[in-house]
């Protein structure tokens, strides 16, 4: 956006501004560089920190952001998993956690000895001369070998 | 920062860095105070300048913050010890903003272009001064006060729009 000046602005631009004192120069030079040794001096690994602090302004705080997106997306998923909503872990916590787990062990008791509940009757002892549930058919001769390998057959 | 490159931006930036305080402050001590200032700060940087895309443009901004601040702080104290005064230019101040002359023409149009800088408002007189002296776009001037670009555009207007009208005899008999 640069207007095309007119000859008046030209005119203007022209007259030339006022010199500097040129004892200034001295003065303030040398103001500021007395003021920059009074700076405490730092040793090698406090300029090595500082140049890595604050050359990489700028990767430092992506690190940043990405921890703060990381521990938000964790907490986002911590709320909606289950583990989340388990009581604190303290005394009040272990008596409830027992009285559950005592709870459904007696309901799976009640279940595996009551065949009403589910309709399945329990197995039943298998009767000489019969099919034993692994298909070995016990007769008379075996009993020798029963009594050779009464280990494996027992 | 070196003594050696603070000497180069002295010598490449203070007339500029001047020239603006001079439309801000009411004194050329003031402005000699608050050159001194700036100077003393990048002096206690390691590396001030190392991602500037434009140096005097930069300095400028320094300049002109470091400026405001330092009218802030004198009418504050001014506020405290003497009631309220006006802390910026005023056109009495016997501030010199261009450089002097033999042929009196010339520098009775100077002295006028003085008196009409000191009377037009202070932003637009910053305005004007960016433009005209430092040949500033509009959009370098609007980042350097940090104003809109349109801002900057208006009050550029305004303020030469004054001059001329202010100025227009005296051109018109030189010229």
């Amino acid at each position: 956006m640069s207007d095309p000046k007119t000859p008046f602005e030209v005119r203007l631009s022209e007259v030339p501004r006022a010199p500097l004192d040129p004892s200034w120069r001295a003065d303030i030079l040398g103001a500021a560089v007395a003021s920059s040794r009074r700076q405490p001096q730092r040793n090698w690994f406090g300029n090595w920190a500082w140049t890595w602090t604050w050359t990489w302004t700028w990767a430092w705080s992506a690190v940043a952001a990405t921890w703060v997106v990381i521990l938000g997306l964790n907490q986002a998923a911590g709320t909606l998993t289950p583990s989340a909503q388990l009581p604190s872990w303290g005394p009040d916590a272990q008596a409830s956690l027992a009285a559950q787990v005592e709870a459904r062990r007696r309901l799976l008791s009640a279940v595996l000895e009551d065949p009403s509940i589910n309709g399945v009757a329990a197995p039943r002892a298998p009767r000489p001369g019969q099919l034993s549930p692994r298909g070995e058919l016990r007769l008379p001769g075996l009993g020798q070998r029963e009594q050779r390998c009464p280990r494996v057959l027992a | 920062m070196s003594p050696t490159d603070l000497a180069r931006l002295y010598d490449a930036h203070a007339p500029s860095l001047a020239a603006h305080l001079r439309g801000l402050l009411r004194e050329d001590a003031d402005v000699r105070d608050v050159l001194q200032e700036l100077f003393q700060k990048l002096a206690a940087r390691t590396n001030p300048l190392q991602e500037v895309r434009d140096e005097r443009a930069y300095l400028l901004r320094l300049a002109h913050h470091a400026g405001i601040d330092y009218c802030r702080r004198q009418a504050s104290r001014e506020r405290a010890h003497e009631g309220f005064r006006q802390a910026t230019i005023d056109p009495t101040s016997n501030t010199h903003w261009f450089a002097p002359t033999s042929d009196p023409d010339e520098a009775e149009f100077r002295w006028q272009l003085s008196e009409g800088l000191k009377e037009l408002p202070t932003d637009q007189r910053w305005v004007v001064q960016l433009k005209l002296w430092e040949g500033m776009t509009f959009d370098r001037i609007a980042e350097v006060l940090g104003i809109p670009l349109n801002a900057a555009a208006s009050r550029y207007r305004y303020g030469i729009d004054k001059l001329r009208a202010q100025l227009r005899p005296l051109y018109d008999e030189i010229r």
